[in-house]
């Protein structure tokens, strides 16, 4: 995943993975767990998860996946039964400390016990939390402890192991880099574009007036978790001008908007 | 790379959509046969000569909800005794610090017998990441009558293909409406038509009731499908305007105005 790359590429150090969604609210019948963002293939050996004074060790030669994303939870089988069998990347972490939706604390800590990212809430600050959401962090780059760093999930229950649009770009369901708003027709534009696996995730362009334009993907997501788009409507290119994505996956949806320059 | 699409419909990405006035959008868009309270008459330069005394205005949205994205305007428009209307708009686009578009107008009309007529001058500029990418200039013109008793015709031309060395030609637009007043003034009724070049015929129909001081609005879009809601009121000239429109796919947008009249 891009953004702790670039980040140890500008401050020079190896920027642990952070947690991007946090469920402790899941309902009867399915296991809490927390989701963390990193750098795909980084070896977890010897972390832990802890609540602050339980520590709790994630399986030995535990890495992150191709795509960074990684869920930790008590029982991960049980998980993907309750997501119909989705092949979510999953750890089960040895014992597990019961998570309070109203006031609590996960801390992710390498294996010299450094903490890699830590986050707290509470009901005073944090306010009532809508039942059974899950807490779904805004952008990697927004502060771990800080309320309006999170949000409820759009989707009942959470999005385990994918990174919905409502996190930043280049890590969403829907997402253009801050660089990439602006797109030439001709060029390489990419557009970051994954969903829950196995389900199909359908793309649009629209104008500002809701006219659909154009049908710019229509499958399973791309396994590489993007696509890249010449900014053209056919052999056409588009007019210069504001323009609105739409993703679909099932009943959600996501927007973002991207700006057509002449070519 | 992704460039295999769906059938292309007309495609003009810049300068489109309508004016962010609430009351205008509550009824389901701009018309070109009648001028409202809280309008700032983008649908017909005649318009000018029809609606009464002073009026001045501001509007914003948030187009389609999206993040980042703002378009707001404000107008003011004025009727001498001799018939003579003149209104002046100008409306901005913006996309974070990346995408910035100016519209401007300037209309002026005049009031002969049971016609009014008018016209107008268009000017507008873009930007993205800082890079100009045009400025289309342009011409608009149009008439009303109110032939036949409450009920008033309207017809409107505008063309912003003006060419320059810097020029942003943009498709031009033929918009043509009727309306129905009550007699007591009460209600309202609008339904009109919009075509523009190389693209296919977009409809809406309108109502605002009024009882004092408030107002509620209902109005349709069709191609795409748009449904439109609004209220206002007013006190001692000044209004304040709401308006929602919801279509498919995209979901929900707001518009607030406010807005004074002498």
């Amino acid at each position: 995943m891009p953004a702790p790359f670039l980040l140890s590429l500008l401050f020079g150090t190896t920027v642990g993975p952070l947690f991007t969604e946090i469920q402790a609210d899941p309902g009867s019948g399915v296991p809490e767990w927390v989701e963390i963002d990193g750098l795909g293939g980084q070896d977890l050996s010897g972390w832990t998860l802890d609540d602050g004074s339980t520590f709790r060790a994630l399986p030995d030669r535990t890495s992150l996946p191709e795509g960074g994303v990684l869920v930790l939870s008590r029982d991960c089988v049980e998980l993907r039964g309750a997501w119909s069998g989705a092949s979510i990347a999953c750890a089960t972490t040895a014992g597990w400390n019961s998570l309070s939706s109203d006031s609590d604390a996960v801390v992710l800590r390498d294996a010299a016990g450094v903490v890699a990212d830590s986050v707290r809430w509470n009901h005073r600050t944090w306010g009532d939390w809508p039942a059974g959401r899950s807490r779904e962090r805004i952008s990697l780059q927004a502060k771990s402890c800080d309320p309006a760093s999170w949000v409820a999930s759009t989707l009942p229950g959470g999005t385990p192991g994918w990174i919905p649009a409502s996190v930043s770009p280049g890590f969403a369901t829907l997402a253009l880099a801050p660089e990439r708003r602006a797109v030439v027709p001709g060029e390489d534009n990419r557009i970051d574009l994954s969903a829950p696996p196995g389900q199909r995730v359908i793309l649009e362009l629209y104008d500002l007036s809701r006219r659909r334009i154009a049908l710019l993907w229509n499958s399973t997501a791309p396994p590489e978790g993007w696509i890249s788009w010449d900014a053209r409507a056919g052999t056409r290119n588009l007019p210069p001008g504001l323009y609105v994505l739409l993703a679909r996956c099932g009943a959600d949806s996501r927007k973002a908007w991207v700006a057509v320059e002449k070519p | 790379m992704i460039s295999s699409v769906a059938a292309l419909i007309c495609l003009h990405g810049a300068f489109d959509g309508t004016f962010p006035a609430a009351a205008v959008v509550g009824r389901g868009g701009p018309d070109a046969a009648w001028a409202g309270e809280g309008d700032p008459l983008e649908g017909n330069p005649a318009l000018a000569a029809q609606a009464t005394g002073v009026e001045t205005g501001a509007g914003w949205t948030r187009p389609l909800g999206l993040e980042g994205v703002d378009l707001s305007g404000f107008w003011g428009h004025a009727l001498a005794s001799s018939g003579t209307g003149v209104a002046l708009r100008w409306r901005n686009l913006t996309a974070a610090d990346i995408y910035r578009e100016d519209l401007a107008a300037l209309d002026v009309a005049q009031s002969l017998g049971p016609f009014r007529m008018g016209g107008g001058w268009r000017w507008g500029r873009m930007e993205i990441a800082g890079k100009p990418q045009g400025s289309p200039l342009g011409w608009a013109a149009g008439a009303t009558t109110s032939l036949v008793g409450s009920v008033r015709l309207g017809a409107s031309w505008e063309d912003l293909s003006g060419v320059r060395p810097d020029g942003l030609p943009q498709p031009w637009t033929f918009r043509a409406a009727a309306a129905a007043q009550g007699t007591d003034s009460t209600w309202n009724a609008q339904m009109g038509g919009e075509f523009r070049q190389r693209g296919s015929w977009t409809w809406h129909a309108g109502q605002e009731l009024r009882l004092d001081p408030l107002r509620f609005r209902m109005g349709l879009r069709v191609s795409p499908w748009t449904l439109c809601a609004g209220m206002g009121g007013v006190w001692k000239g000044a209004m304040i305007d709401y308006a929602l429109e919801d279509g498919p796919n995209l979901g929900l947008q707001h518009h607030g105005t406010v807005s004074w009249r002498w």
